[in-house]
Order: C-alpha cells, then sequence, then structure tokens
C-alpha cells in the first residue's frame, strides 16, 4: 500500500446547528497516525472547540478548551487508537451536555 | 419526531462505530472525502432517519458534501473476551483438594473467617 500521508476530516450533527462532532484523522499506509474527536458548539457565528481529545504530542490526551482560548490538557490512555477514540466518544455521550454548558456559561462572564 | 436527545446519543454511538471502522478499513480513504458531513440511515429506525436526513439537507444545502452511511444495525456491545475461564483457588503444590461441594464450602468459610492464608 501507498506510503502517502493521507488526511481526513468529517463533521457530523449532534444538535441540529449547535451542536457537531469534527473528527480528523491522518493515515500513513495501513497505520492511523494522528487522530481527533472534538466537540464543537455554533457561539458568536462560528464553530468553536469545546473539547477535544488527540494523540498529537506523541501521547492521548483530552484539551478541555475554555471561552478565553486557554486549554486544560489531561493525559488518557485507553489502548490503541481504536480504544481511545472510542472511550472518546463515549465521554462525549456522557458528559457533552455538561461541557455545552461550561463553556455557554464561560462565555457569557 | 425523534427526541432530540436521543437523537444526540445515537449519533454519538453512530460516530464512534464509523471512526472505529474508518480506522480498520484503509480503502475508505477513497470512499470519504475530506471535509464532508457524514450522515447515517440505520435499518429499521424511522424517526432517526427522517431526521438525519433532514439536517444533511441542510448542511448539503449550504455547499458540503454529504457521505451518507447505511447500516444494517448493531452488533450487540462487547462483553468478556475469556474462553472458557477457570476459576481455581490457588493451594500448596501437590496438595489435591476435594472438589465435593462440602469441602468448597467449608474452605469458603475459613477464607472468609480469616483463619486461612
Amino acid at each position: 500500500m501507498s506510503r502517502k500521508l493521507v488526511r481526513r476530516t468529517w463533521t457530523t450533527d449532534i444538535q441540529a446547528d449547535e451542536v457537531q462532532i469534527r473528527a480528523h484523522y491522518q493515515r500513513l499506509g495501513k497505520e492511523i497516525v494522528r487522530f481527533t474527536a472534538q466537540l464543537e458548539i455554533w457561539l458568536s457565528n462560528k464553530w468553536q472547540p469545546v473539547v477535544r481529545y488527540d494523540n498529537a504530542h506523541g501521547f492521548c490526551h483530552r484539551d478541555t478548551i475554555h471561552s478565553d482560548g486557554s486549554q486544560d490538557k489531561s493525559p488518557v490512555s485507553f489502548g490503541d487508537n481504536n480504544e481511545t477514540f472510542t472511550a472518546a466518544i463515549a465521554d462525549l455521550k456522557e458528559n457533552w451536555e455538561a461541557h455545552v454548558k461550561r463553556f455557554r456559561r464561560e462565555s457569557r462572564q | 419526531m425523534i427526541d432530540p436527545h436521543e437523537f444526540a446519543q445515537k449519533q454519538l454511538e453512530l460516530t464512534a462505530e464509523f471512526g472505529k471502522y474508518v480506522f480498520d478499513h484503509p480503502e475508505m480513504d477513497s470512499r470519504l472525502p475530506d471535509g464532508a458531513y457524514v450522515y447515517f440511515q440505520v435499518r429499521g429506525e424511522r424517526e432517526f432517519n427522517a431526521y438525519s436526513r433532514a439536517l444533511a439537507q441542510k448542511r448539503q444545502a449550504a455547499g458540503r458534501p454529504a457521505v451518507l452511511v447505511h447500516i444494517q444495525g448493531l452488533a450487540k456491545p462487547q462483553r468478556s473476551r475469556l474462553l472458557k475461564p477457570r476459576i481455581a483457588f490457588p493451594g500448596r503444590p501437590g496438595i489435591r483438594r476435594s472438589k465435593s461441594r462440602a469441602a468448597v464450602r467449608r474452605r469458603m468459610r475459613s477464607v472468609t473467617s480469616g483463619a486461612a492464608k
């Protein structure tokens, strides 16, 4: 198989016109070398990231993004890329509303 | 119409499974345009499908390429992967332990009472 780096990004709605997931991956040959699962909300006429899981910087971690642009980074380890991606979405499934409320509250301050 | 919270939960579940599928199937790279809006149609889920289609049409009307993922269904969640596990009580080598129920009960009592190490 070709060793060219393939990049793909796709989105899907969680809440119409308000909340979406943006997923991104980079594949080299058959191997996923980078992935991102990001929860975004529509605020101030643009999609803004609220929480993000990715494996940049050499380790899997979660970025909790604040409305002022600052981020809290916490390492997470769930196994391989598949397991981490699954765990990330499971966390979002459980907590996406809380993340969105938190971000909106910060935006109002 | 489907409850929005129920739709959200379903979307997240399908998103997780679709992501894993794409990771495991490099041939999907040629089927998934960069920047696409992905939506799902699940066999037998009429309300979900109608809402999913409506959202996709809005995105397409705004100029986004859409990718439709038809799904027959979801397999049951994976449980333990252990194959035929056997539970044993570690003991001194060479000692054959009785497997009678009475003997097992006696050993369990001695363990729970702290009499045995």
